[in-house]
């Protein structure tokens, strides 16, 4: 169930970036940001659409504010999560996956510079850090966004390859290895890193559904991915408005969100599951 | 015990000034001259103003001399003062603090009295329906974000049965306490619900495992109630963990008062940091970062030192 709700989402926000840039339109997905009573200068006439309008077989979901297809922005709105969680699961384990197993391997001074700097990123609650971080950018696009929650995904990772790492080198495969003289650098990438990777992958999907809320959150604030770009915590934020006229509205984005989040949690819990059962049996 | 706290306060100090000194370099790193972050690039520019920004930023300094400058006012509770409002950071901080401090306070009491019950009952029908169905409960709470949470609280108490106020403020001080609560129980709950969810999963857990404990079937043996054994027996070595889940917690839970108090217009620290971000009004922003910073670091100290005073075993460690 999990899994097939994010395959749905995922894939269809893929399917739908793509599908407007060169397929030329093969779904019968609207353009997210076309505003159906809008004026049209060709013919000099309003649009027929009608805002904040209910489900219909023309707007499977209704329509926005300023009569947008709501069912049309909550696809493409699943193109930022998608990036963000990606960007970040892969400065995590590229960056954070090497610098942990690494120091956990290595030890000595690098481990202690490494595992210091790593404390007082930590040390910041994570959004307030987020936010600061976010306000030095005048311009906010999708690749200022996924940088800046990438660089902040690292240190997590890091403890946790780290701590890994620390468990797989004193195993007896690598003290073999050294002992038939092995070159550390070897040890590292060949009998280290493969054995802490599948715990980090199992880590990234609890960090998606966090970095999904953040991103969300973020949004929400205003201070994502500039507007008109469809996220579910923008639209959110922009129903909320007229709540008092139409609920559903806030519903459609926020259920996106919430069951991405929940679907996300429940696939990671099973994955960290099986990790766990699989090291006891070590 | 007196070199664990030694031992403690050298690490806080150092983590804070780490800290300090990354929240500082921030605004190192913005583009070009921090004056017209500052003033905003299209503003007119007044000459007597930018020398004076100028002089009390110290500019022209060295980045470390600056630094030091910097962090020895911060020390002394001087955040510097808005360029946009002319209000000093610190009795911005100082008027809203009460405000953050009451809601994150509530939010984590109301978790509290929701997850002890939650959790005791989860562990103690292990396995039977009234375990899944909170358990499932608690994975919703825990998968639905804070903001949407008081979105609906908002739609069904303000909009619907027009009970609460939807935003706004009403202080104790000026109103007293049930129009405060008023105002205050819809965001508490809002960030009450995560850390309910988180709470009540950790007192699950640690409970089943308690009661495979011996001495809770020693206690079984004397032939003591359900009741007491729960409560008095089982309950109290969770009283540890939980402890430490608020620490690490208290970080989200800040933020979540940064976007809490953004929905419901609340006058608190986060709200003003929000505005301060959209008003990229440089100085507070670090201000209430550099803050918040702290407050979390010294909280999470306090919390490993209460630790260490309740469990001996911590302190030999």
């Amino acid at each position: 169930m999990a899994s097939i709700w994010l395959f749905l989402v995922f894939f269809g926000a893929i399917y739908a970036k793509i599908d407007t840039g060169l397929l030329g339109g093969s779904l019968p997905l609207q353009n997210p940001n076309f505003q159906t009573n809008g004026f049209d200068p060709a013919t000099s006439t309003f649009g027929s659409g009608e805002p904040i309008a209910g489900v219909s077989t023309a707007h499977w979901l209704g329509t926005d504010a300023i009569a947008r297809d709501t069912f049309a922005r909550i696809v493409h709105g699943g193109w930022v999560s998608l990036v963000v969680v990606v960007v970040s699961a892969g400065c995590g384990i590229i960056i954070g996956g090497f610098l942990g197993s690494l120091v956990g391997f290595v030890r000595g001074r690098t481990e202690t510079i490494v595992m210091a700097s790593v404390d007082v990123i930590l040390a910041f609650p994570a959004l307030v850090l987020l936010l600061a971080l976010v306000s030095i950018f005048e311009v906010r696009n999708l690749f200022v966004i996924s940088a800046v929650i990438g660089v902040l995904s690292i240190p997590a990772y890091t403890r946790v390859a780290r701590a890994n790492s620390l468990a797989v080198s004193s195993r007896e495969f690598v003290t073999a290895a050294r002992a038939i003289g092995t070159k550390p650098s070897r040890i590292l990438f060949r009998e280290v890193i493969p054995n802490v990777l599948p715990t980090l992958l199992a880590y990234a999907m609890v960090a998606a559904a966090f970095v999904v809320v953040v991103e969300g959150s973020l949004s929400f604030l205003g201070l994502s991915v500039q507007l008109p770009t469809a996220t579910w915590g923008n639209m959110i934020n922009q129903a909320r408005r007229d709540i008092k006229i139409n609920v559903a509205q806030v519903i459609w984005p926020s259920l996106a969100l919430s069951i991405t989040v929940l679907s996300l949690n429940q696939v990671g819990d099973f994955f960290q599951q099986r990790r766990e059962v699989r090291g006891s049996n070590l | 015990m007196g070199k664990v706290i030694a031992g403690r306060l050298v690490r806080l100090i150092a983590t804070l000034l780490a800290v300090t000194f990354l929240t500082f370099s921030m605004t190192a790193l913005l583009p070009g001259d921090p004056v017209n972050a500052i003033l905003g690039v299209d503003s007119v520019r007044d000459p007597e103003v930018v020398a004076k920004i100028r002089a009390d930023l110290g500019l022209d300094d060295p980045f470390l001399i600056r630094y030091v400058n910097w962090l020895g006012n911060t020390v002394t509770g001087d955040l510097g003062q808005s360029y946009i409002t002319d209000q000093e950071v610190i009795s911005t901080i100082s008027q809203r603090l009460p405000v953050t401090a009451q809601l994150a306070f509530m939010a984590i009491i109301m978790a509290l009295i929701l997850a002890i019950p939650i959790g005791v009952l989860g562990a103690y029908k292990q396995g039977k329906w009234q375990d899944s169905t909170t358990s499932a409960g608690v994975q919703v709470a825990l998968s639905v974000p804070n903001f949407i949470v008081g979105i609906f609280l908002i739609w069904l108490f303000s909009v619907q049965l027009g009970w609460l106020p939807a935003s706004n403020w009403n202080r104790i001080s000026n109103d007293g306490l049930i129009e405060n609560l008023k105002t205050a129980i819809l965001p508490a709950s809002a960030l009450a619900m995560t850390q309910m969810a988180i709470f009540s999963r950790l007192v699950r857990s640690d409970m089943i495992a308690t009661l495979q404990e011996n001495y809770i079937l020693a206690a079984r043996s004397k032939g003591l109630s359900n009741r007491f054994i729960l409560l008095r027996h089982a309950l109290r070595p969770s009283s540890l963990s939980l402890m430490t889940i608020i620490g690490i917690n208290f970080g989200a839970l800040l933020g979540g008062t940064v976007i809490i108090e953004t929905l419901f217009a609340i006058p608190g620290i986060g709200f003003r940091l929000i505005n301060a971000i959209n008003q990229r009004d440089i100085i507070v922003i670090q201000g209430i970062t550099v803050f918040i910073a702290t407050a979390y670091v010294v909280i999470n100290t306090v919390v490993d030192l209460l630790y260490a005073v309740i469990d001996p075993r911590i302190r030999r460690a």
